[in-house]
């Protein structure tokens, strides 16, 4: 079967100016392709522009030079409405800091981004969040706030938020980077069952070993982007 | 949508909202109190002269009009009783039975500039006693004044004549209105106005006696049908040009020329209050955006539009304010309403619902910019912190 294009970014180039003059050359000319069903981790040292590459694809963030289409379309140079309406319907994102709304309970949280989609009433919202709440395995905890919740539960939660929308596409910027190793596993079978049901999901990491539970692996270094294989995973950057 | 969310933002950070209502409540019933205070002034004042509406009072010409009472009585200069008599000869067609010299004289000063007495004298003719009373009923005793030293007194008169003894008056005790002259409580009036409050109604002649003033009066008030009182005057004043005719009409034009200061005065208070509330709700609603950058880009970062950011933001600032205009409302409608008695509720209520409007302008008007700086926090910020 042939796999859909989702994601083609060529040749992006960003730059962020320090102070006067320190140019930093985040993005040298990275080129991506992402295809339905993939399950693509980015791995590279801090600094390397990894995340940088995430907020692009993630509509977050504009390139200063390169392509980037989403399902064949061009979107480089969106107007900002245009890049929000993206991130709520065709994008779902988890951070590394869970990034839940203090005052919402687990299921209010995970119901939040869809109440900027037209034609959801607030019961298919709430359904559909208890619903995801269910698959993540906290059905029983939907009524507690974020403060009341442990930090992999609390990721369990973005992750159900991420889904709301039924995103194209999940971009996880080091999902498990605040989470112990077993909670880190754990989160990370889930990713695993998300994209075993078609999910595609890009995760940023900077731990060989979850990059490893990935189908494809691309390392950041200086702005440039390269796939490697098992092999070249814990070389040193 | 994002009123679910402002109204649980309000409710998760319970000490800030209970602060800022609390901030805001004390502004508004500030607002509330003082605009309850000019409007039932305002009100008063209008509903005293239109009982008065049928009267010509013929006084004598002054430039010095009493300073404390907003009677607009001339103080010092008295009418002899040729005068009285040269009055009553020109005059033509007035209700006699309602119609009497008076002598006046304010025994208890107002506690404010501007404001009616606390208690005033009147001595009218014996069986003319409604020249004072202008149709307010006896809640107590009777309405008639047969001995020399009988009394009828307003409720607020009584009210501070008790104060001031230490104790309660009723019908038939003896009280003493000034340097030991004691009279005889005969009838008590109904609570109506400030000035019917106000009143002491005694004999004429004893009134002239205790303010030593011999045969003299301070004005002649004859009353006519109300459709007549205008041109009635404007002959009058022809007739009598060495004596000065004054109607309702033109008393409340001077009452509220008298209450332009205070006006202003309330306006100002009012404005320095309405400032303050503007600086609180800017004051929490900034720090409340700067608090939650790291949230806001959250929301925007899974897809929130600028505009339910910003409506997330103004509606926070409009629930704490009009939580806290509510909770302003009670005691004042406590103060001014079953307390004072100063305006009717339904008058009332339209204050307040003139004071949650201008409340609710605030708190949005406060919240612009903040709102505004909401809406522009980049999506990237949620990622800032990491």
């Amino acid at each position: 079967m042939v796999q859909k294009l989702i994601l083609e970014a060529k040749n992006l180039k960003k730059r962020y100016t320090l102070g006067r003059e320190n140019v930093v050359h985040a993005l040298n000319g990275a080129d991506l392709t992402v295809l339905e069903g993939d399950f693509v981790s980015l791995i590279g040292a801090s600094g390397s522009g990894k995340s940088t590459l995430l907020h692009i694809l993630g509509f977050m963030d504009r390139a200063d030079e390169g392509e980037l289409r989403f399902e064949g379309r061009l979107v480089t140079g969106l107007k900002e409405s245009e890049m929000t309406r993206i991130r709520s319907t065709e994008v779902g994102f988890i951070f590394q800091s869970f990034n839940l709304i203090p005052s919402l309970s687990a299921w209010e949280n995970v119901a939040f981004p869809a109440r900027f989609v037209s034609g959801v009433s607030a019961a298919q919202r709430k359904a559909r969040a208890l619903e995801l709440l269910d698959a993540v395995g906290l059905g029983d905890r939907a009524g507690h706030r974020p403060g009341e919740l442990s930090g992999g539960q609390r990721q369990r939660v973005a992750i159900a938020r991420s889904l709301i929308n039924q995103p194209k596409i999940l971009l996880a910027d080091e999902p498990t980077g605040n989470l112990d190793s077993r909670t880190g596993a754990q989160i990370m079978e889930l990713f695993a069952g998300l994209n075993a049901a078609g999910q595609t999901i890009i995760l940023v990491t900077h731990n060989p070993e979850v990059a490893a539970q990935t189908q494809k692996v691309y390392r950041m270094k200086d702005g440039f982007l390269r796939r490697v294989t098992a092999g070249d995973y814990f070389a040193a950057d | 949508m994002m009123l679910h969310l402002a109204w649980k933002n309000v409710k998760f950070r319970k000490m800030r909202a209970l602060l800022t209502i609390l901030g805001i409540a004390s502004s508004i019933s500030l607002v509330v109190l003082m605009t309850g205070i000019m409007t039932g002034t305002e009100k008063s004042f209008v509903d005293s002269f239109a009982q008065m509406a049928g009267e010509v009072r013929i006084q004598p010409k002054s430039d010095a009009l009493s300073g404390t009472s907003t009677d607009l009585v001339p103080q010092g200069a008295l009418l002899s009783p040729e005068a009285v008599r040269k009055i009553t000869d020109a005059a033509r067609g007035y209700d006699a039975s309602r119609s009497s010299a008076v002598v006046y004289q304010p025994l208890i000063p107002a506690s404010a500039p501007n404001m009616p007495d606390v208690m005033v004298l009147h001595g009218v003719e014996p069986g003319k006693e409604q020249v004072g009373l202008r149709g307010v009923a006896i809640a107590a005793g009777e309405g008639k004044l047969t001995g020399e030293r009988d009394l009828i007194i307003g409720n607020g008169a009584l009210t501070a004549l008790g104060t001031r003894d230490g104790r309660t008056y009723t019908i038939g005790d003896e009280v003493s209105l000034q340097d030991g002259a004691t009279f005889t409580i005969k009838g008590i009036a109904e609570k109506r106005d400030t000035f019917t409050d106000s009143l002491a109604i005694v004999p004429i002649k004893t009134a002239q006696t205790l303010l030593q003033r011999q045969d003299n009066v301070n004005f002649v008030v004859l009353n006519y049908p109300v459709d007549t009182v205008k041109e009635t005057a404007a002959a009058l004043e022809e007739q009598l040009p060495e004596f000065e005719v004054v109607t309702a009409d033109a008393m409340l034009e001077s009452v509220n020329k008298a209450l332009d200061g205070q006006r202003t005065f309330f306006a100002l208070i009012n404005g320095t209050v309405y400032f303050t509330a503007v600086a609180i709700i800017f004051m929490v609603m900034y720090t409340a955006v700067m608090e939650r950058t790291r949230e806001i880009g959250t929301m925007r970062a899974v897809g929130t539009p600028r505009s339910a950011v910003v409506t997330g933001i103004l509606s926070e600032a409009v629930i704490l304010t009009l939580v806290g205009a509510i909770l302003a409302a009670v005691p004042g409608y406590f103060i001014i309403v079953t307390g004072w008695a100063m305006l009717p509720a339904g008058q009332f209520l339209a204050e307040v619902a003139r004071t949650f409007g201008a409340a609710v302008l605030i708190a949005l008007g406060s919240c612009l910019y903040p709102a505004a700086r909401a809406a522009r926090i980049n999506p990237l910020e949620a990622l800032r912190y990491e």
